[in-house]
């Protein structure tokens, strides 16, 4: 343990005798300090979130993740060209202990540094807070400076929907040439507009379960809105009435709101209409003259007071500390058997491929890297298609399966971030993705020859 | 580390290697360079070997194979009995290697402990041996600096210091005295002494033929990645077929008798004649001691003391053996010299030259074998004074760093 820590102190003293910490240091607090004044809020509580912790996260993690990487990858094979692990490796220490000591390093500047973002960009947050009116100052404690929990409406079963339509469809006469697959795509797609469409001055319900969320029927709740208009509106406001509770009780109360599309809405609901069996109605009518779209997961979330904002501060700097040992560990390891440049450029190349998940994703759902031709739908190249395809299979397995623990959003949102899923990050995101570059990394090294001349 | 039980007994084997072959590859693995070319190897407790060839010969290359920086292309290496890159190996070596690959940003003391805390060495041990180190290596006045800002010879200091903090059975010394002045060389060769009167092991590579002579016990001699020549230092150096005699400043006419015996018997060739030089080392020695005594503050290296006191702690009692180093090298030199000019010649003791006379009388009624004049009780000439002013004015300067 102490050669462990001894590696890791000397790690941690060389970026701060070489002034790279001094340098991170302030160039997160000038970004953190600079950008609020640069990007005006509109006065309200969402926009000031946004832009004062939001932003101000995105940015300051962006460039710990950046540095991060840097460090990883200068600290080993900078030391590896240098010589001076070459000295060190003479001494009684295991390869494992060497990379692992590094990593802790690593681990010890990026608490430093996270710690002194967060504690910046909070303050700022705090301290400027005086610049909103007091209903959105108000609205910022009740909406952002906590943490909610969130309840949606249950998964929509559209498969037998989307079975009966494709049913129907092939019945008919003019279908017997018709592929099977594209019929099936497009009765998909026509299953979920029915569940998503509200024509004008049709209803659409939905039905919440707050079973088991621990949510008392006095709690205050928030309701948060999302839709799209089904032709272009040129942003105007569509008219609408909300109504909460179970209509046929005689208690609902109705809301009358005047909204626009493509952005959250959130606006309060009364306390007590939550059913005693654990569910909430909640209703839309749409008085306007435009068909809305409610995406069928994200149109209506309710929310509701979970937890503190401190607790829900700390579990997301966890999540995002995990990301930066992970970025750790995939500097450490690139450079374990790569050259300082080699090793960032690969380091980088991999980023982006992470960062670029939803891409990998689209391809995998398309189940075609090259696409489908217009005319007949087929597959551009089969051949291709099997060689690509299972790669890009392993790298959704992979990306995705550890990019969705995004808390910036989530904090700024005054959502909850739970601490099933803070401890989900640590195990797939440190444990297996991590733990999977360690293993790369802590074997390249212990195979390398550390006495090469660095020509060969 | 220094455990008795762990360390074969006197003469047993250290290091063991046997048909060693190292063979650089480019990046598609064609052979780019043979660096050892089926080198055998067998170093024994207790020795001072000396690793001698020209640049690119394949010295480092064998030390970095010893180490388990390198894995050989063929052959074997054992070092105690086990693979060179086994921990409970590293754990009784020590290494300076020829470049310093020291961390820029660490002063004395944190190098030090940084090094002690790999040797697993608890908090106290490491500061008592930091301490006692720096002072053997004389930095005292620069621990405060980082070894970034010091001088290729205070970064050798400090890297012999890191060399020893583990009281290492076996010492690899790649180039030791590189960027050294004329003390930090004897206190170097000082300290390999000392550690090989302590049983202890030092392989040493130098391209400083003077400083392998005066402590290796055995070499070898590269060429072209081969062992070229080996052997114990005394046999490869002697040449049976001529004699030295050393003698005080003769008469010209015991000179005259003398060279007229030697002449009757040899060719004329083979006699050769002339005043001895003192080593300049030691003469350097004696002009910086003389320098430091009338001066001077250093923010550089100083002379170095005693050898560490962990480091003395098995050698058996020695009378110089708690004394400074630059005393011990004054004790070894005559008194007259240490304490007068060292440029003012010994003057040759009268009983002697009656013998030389008597040795030379063409009529002698014995002629016993005279013993050879230690070099220390050499005349100095006159001129040397000019040059010992010179040098003492030098070195009451603070080295530029």
């Amino acid at each position: 343990m102490r050669r462990l820590l001894a590696i890791a102190g000397q790690t941690v003293l060389s970026a701060v005798r070489f002034r790279v910490v001094v340098a991170a240091a302030v160039l997160l607090g000038v970004a953190v300090v600079i950008l609020p004044l640069l990007v005006k809020h509109n006065d309200t509580a969402r926009m000031y979130a946004q832009v004062m912790l939001t932003y101000n996260l995105i940015v300051g993690f962006g460039l710990l993740g950046f540095i991060t990487l840097w460090l990883a990858c200068g600290t080993l094979s900078g030391e590896i060209e240098s010589g001076e692990l070459q000295l060190v490796s003479t001494k009684p220490i295991r390869p494992w202990q060497l990379w692992l000591g590094k990593w802790l390093g690593l681990v010890g500047i990026n608490v430093l540094l996270l710690g002194l973002s967060l504690a910046v960009t909070l303050g700022m947050l705090y301290g400027r807070s005086d610049e909103l009116p007091e209903h959105q100052r108000a609205a910022l404690h009740e909406q952002v400076l906590l943490a909610r929990g969130h309840v949606v409406e249950s998964a929509t079963d559209l498969e037998r929907d989307i079975e009966a339509l494709v049913t129907h469809r092939l019945a008919q006469p003019d279908a017997t040439d018709l592929d099977p697959e594209f019929v099936r795509e497009q009765m998909t797609t026509m299953a979920r507009a029915r569940h998503e469409a509200l024509a004008p001055n049709y209803r659409r319900q939905w039905a919440l379960d707050f079973r088991g969320s621990g949510v008392g029927s006095q709690q205050k709740l928030h309701a948060r809105v999302r839709f799209h208009a089904a032709g272009r509106d040129g942003g105007k406001t569509h008219d609408t009435v909300w109504v909460f509770g179970d209509p046929r009780t005689g208690q609902a109360t109705r809301v009358p709101r005047a909204l626009t599309t493509g952005t959250a809405h959130e606006f309060e609901i009364p306390a007590g209409h939550i059913g005693a069996d654990g569910w909430l109605h909640v209703e839309c009518e749409n008085r306007g003259d435009t068909t809305l779209l409610f995406p069928l997961n994200s149109g209506l979330v309710v929310l509701y007071p979970a937890g503190g904002f401190a607790a829900n501060v700390f579990r997301s700097a966890v999540i995002l500390l995990c990301w930066l040992m992970l970025l750790a560990a995939l500097g450490l390891a690139a450079s374990s058997f790569l050259s300082f440049p080699t090793a960032a450029m690969a380091s980088l190349g991999l980023l982006y491929i992470a960062l670029s998940g939803g891409s990998i994703r689209e391809t995998v759902q398309d189940d075609s890297v090259f696409g489908y031709t217009e005319e007949t739908h087929e597959k551009v190249s089969e051949g291709l298609d099997q060689i690509f395809m299972p790669v890009f299979q392993g790298l959704d397995f992979v990306v995705n399966g550890i990019t969705r623990y995004s808390p910036i959003t989530d904090l700024g949102a005054g959502r909850l971030i739970e601490w099933a899923v803070m401890w989900d990050a640590v195990i797939r995101v440190v444990v297996l993705a991590g733990g999977l570059c360690a293993c790369v990394g802590i074997i390249s090294l212990s195979r390398r020859q550390l006495g090469l001349p660095m020509s060969s | 580390m220094s455990d008795p039980a762990q360390s074969p007994a006197n003469g047993d084997t250290v290091i063991a290697a046997s048909g060693l072959v190292k063979v650089f590859k480019d990046f598609w693995g064609r052979p780019k360079a043979r660096a050892v070319d089926g080198v055998d190897l067998n170093i024994k407790r207790g020795e001072v070997f000396g690793l001698l060839g020209p640049n690119g010969s394949g010295k480092s290359t064998t030390i970095k194979l010893l180490l388990g920086l390198l894995r050989p292309s063929a052959g074997h290496i054992e070092v105690f009995g086990r693979a060179p890159d086994d921990v409970a190996t590293k754990e009784r070596i020590g290494y300076l290697p020829e470049e310093s690959y020291l961390y820029r940003y660490f002063t004395p003391g944190e190098t030090l402990n940084f090094f002690g805390k790999l040797f697993d060495l608890p908090a106290s041990e490491r500061r008592a041996r930091s301490a006692q180190l720096i002072e053997m290596v004389g930095l005292q006045a620069a621990q405060d600096r980082t070894v970034g800002e010091f001088s290729k010879g205070m970064q050798r200091r400090i890297g012999l210091a890191q060399a020893l903090i583990n009281d290492p059975d076996l010492v690899i010394l790649d180039e030791p005295t590189a960027g050294l002045d004329p003390i930090g060389c004897r206190e170097v060769k000082d300290v390999i002494s000392a550690l090989a009167r302590r049983g202890k092991t030092v392989i040493l590579s130098s391209h400083l033929l003077a400083d392998v002579e005066d402590v290796c016990d055995r070499v070898v001699i590269y060429y072209g990645g081969k062992v070229q020549a080996h052997g114990p230092l005394g046999e490869l150096l002697a040449n049976p077929d001529a004699v030295q005699l050393t003698l005080p400043a003769l008469p010209s006419d015991v000179m005259k008798r003398l060279l007229t015996i030697l002449r009757d018997d040899f060719e004329l060739n083979d006699v050769q004649t002339g005043v001895p030089t003192q080593n300049l080392e030691r003469y350097f020695l004696n002009v910086v001691e003389q320098a430091r005594s009338a001066a001077a503050e250093t923010s550089g290296a100083s002379g170095g003391n005693q050898v560490a006191e962990y480091l003395r702690a098995d050698e058996e009692p020695k009378p110089e053996s708690g004394e400074r180093l630059l005393e011990r090298l004054q004790q070894s030199a005559p008194p007259e010299t240490a304490q007068k000019s060292p440029t003012e010649p010994p003057k040759p003791k009268p009983a002697t030259s009656e013998k030389l006379k008597e040795l030379s009388d063409p009529t002698p009624a014995s002629a016993p074998t005279p013993a050879p004049a230690e070099s220390d009780e050499k005349p100095k000439k006159k001129s040397d004074e000019k040059l010992n002013a010179r040098l003492a004015n030098l070195m009451s300067k603070p080295p530029e760093e």
